[in-house]
């Protein structure tokens, strides 16, 4: 009896029926052979997850890990050999990383840590209760990492009628109370592209174009990072409720952090302090937004200093987001309308 | 909390001069027990069988979260076992033997009498699983390098369904695919995969 290939993948992605799952069930029953098939495609199957794992949590390049392992290459090129002790030990380090990653990462996540996930939750009740007083602050946007998407192709067309978005990286967003917010792009010719909200009208300010308004107040807010996953940071206690519903969220301790975030590649400017904590949010499958989350906070205030999305859609592209906070300065009257923003003999246009 | 039951026995393996192995013992563990050589002689063989103890788990437990927590009690019930283990014995069949009891528990637990498989074929595939060379499982370090000459599509294909774990029907609503087309995908992906090992491997063995 031979068996289509279809049915040994189908059962490892679990789309087979019942009948197929019986007809698999029989032929591994025939030959012993069969099961050691089985087992091998298994093998690879698991690999994969293992490596996806490693991949996931953002460890360093194979290159980049520490002494433990210092024969681990970044690629295999086909043709090169590494032969006998040296290549049993590559193998001990790279098994000893999977346990280390495993026992690591599987520990941030819910299904492992369940009595965490309820003081995760209380935490971020405590985060919101501190948060929702509105208080001016000041981020510095820098893009980490830009890779660009394939699009459907529907959304490609569309997409491709608008103009370029204004680049994030080294962008200026200074946030308010009620929806306020001036965020602040330079594009390529250097020239500014500011947009903002007063919380009554929301504005756009283009170079050689009139000021645009609109009382639609998400008309231009559109590009604030995490805005359109609902996770604005113009309505910080909002967006801490949205993490408990589409993330997977764990608190990590300052020395916790300061590993977590060394084994992601993060470059943490100012050292952690001992008051320092880091809220961790993982996306739930199927959930819309930035692959994962990381919060920033000192512990005993919960004044938020610095927020990453990692991976998360943005026009073209997914973007790595790092946001940190510069200043908690309270902006001058009348800051957060256009008017402070653009010469006065510039013309309005309300949409 | 597992870790702390699994970093005291890393801690006492690698010394507890390693600084991130350290750092952790002094927030989660107020004690670490004495771990003696056998400890040590399981650790060691622990590193070669992982892989293929976690590809019998996943053959039993579909689910990749799940299986990551059975693979997880598993490395934990395996070293707090150490000084039951007789090294007279063969490694891996002692750790499948304490991962098939790891599956039944999980089993129990979420209230699933049945194994995706009878008895007698579980039976079998153990034996399958004890019959993968030390040779095969260290092919699949070729993995990563054939990983990173993947497609931006495969690439992509590989993310969403072993990264955040979506099955054909939900990887195909994000791509905008057919579920039929995605399995084939993944399937071609594997198949592609397993022949850039076996590539490497033969080079790396200085065959033609």
């Amino acid at each position: 009896m031979t068996l289509p290939d279809d049915l040994l993948h189908g059962y490892l992605d679990q789309s087979l029926t019942s009948e197929q799952q019986l007809e698999l069930e029989a032929w591994l029953e025939e030959s012993p052979q069969h099961v050691r098939s089985f087992a091998d495609l298994l093998m690879l199957h698991s690999q994969l997850r293992s490596e996806a794992l490693l991949l996931d949590s953002g460890l360093p390049a194979a290159s980049a890990l520490p002494a433990v392992i210092p024969e681990l290459a970044p690629v295999e090129e086909p043709g090169r050999r590494i032969r006998g002790r040296r290549r049993l030990r590559r193998l001990s380090g790279l098994a000893i990383t999977i346990l280390i990653t495993l026992a690591a990462v599987l520990s941030f996540r819910p299904g492992s840590q369940r009595t965490t996930v309820s003081a995760a939750s209380a935490e971020i009740l405590q985060l919101i209760t501190e948060n929702k007083a509105p208080r001016d602050r000041t981020y510095q946007i820098s893009v980490e990492h830009a890779v660009p998407v394939e699009r459907r192709r529907s959304r490609v067309v569309h997409s491709e009628k608008r103009p370029p978005k204004p680049p994030m990286d080294d962008a200026t967003l200074h946030v308010g109370g009620s929806g306020q917010f001036v965020l602040i792009r330079r594009r390529p010719d250097g020239r500014l592209f500011i947009t903002g909200s007063s919380g009554i009208q929301s504005w756009a300010v283009r170079p050689d174009s009139p000021v645009r308004t609109s009382t639609d107040l998400l008309r231009f807010s559109r590009d604030l990072p995490g805005h359109e996953y609902s996770l604005s940071l113009t309505e910080l206690p909002l967006t801490l409720e949205q993490l408990q519903q589409s993330f997977d969220v764990q608190i990590v301790d300052a020395g916790a952090a300061d590993e977590s975030t060394a084994a992601n590649g993060a470059s943490i400017e100012d050292p952690i302090s001992a008051a320092t904590r880091l809220l961790i949010a993982v996306r739930r499958p199927g959930r819309p937004g930035p692959r994962r989350i990381e919060i920033e906070y000192n512990a005993a205030s919960h004044e938020i200093h610095q927020i990453r999305f990692i991976d998360m859609p943005y026009g073209p592209e997914r973007l790595t987001l790092r946001l940190t906070l510069t200043s908690r300065d309270s902006q001058p009257v009348g800051f957060y309308d256009h008017a402070a923003h653009h010469a006065p003999e510039l013309p309005v246009e309300q949409e | 909390m597992l870790l702390e039951r699994i970093l005291p026995l890393l801690a006492n393996f690698f010394g507890h001069e390693s600084p991130g192995v350290a750092k952790c013992l002094r927030q989660s563990s107020p004690g670490i027990p004495h771990v003696n050589e056998n400890s040590r002689l399981v650790m060691r063989q622990w590193t070669l069988a992982q892989p293929v103890v976690s590809a019998f788990i996943g053959s039993l437990v579909r689910d990749f979260t799940d299986r990551d927590d059975v693979l997880q009690e598993t490395a934990v019930a395996i070293l707090e076992s150490a000084d039951r283990y007789d090294p007279a014995r063969p490694f891996i069949a002692w750790a499948l033997g304490i991962a098939r009891n790891q599956v039944r528990l999980y089993l129990r637990r979420t209230a699933r009498d049945r194994s995706v498989f009878g008895e007698s074929l579980v039976d079998e595939m153990v034996g399958g699983f004890e019959a993968i060379s030390v040779q095969e499982v260290q092919r699949l370090s070729f993995l990563r390098g054939c990983l990173q000459r993947l497609e931006p599509r495969e690439q992509l294909l590989f993310q969403l369904r072993y990264a955040e774990d979506l099955k054909p029907a939900a990887i195909g609503e994000r791509l905008g695919m057919a579920a039929n087309t995605v399995s084939k995908a993944l399937q071609r992906l594997r198949d592609q995969l397993r022949a850039c090992i076996e590539r490497a491997a033969t080079l790396e063995r200085g065959l033609p």
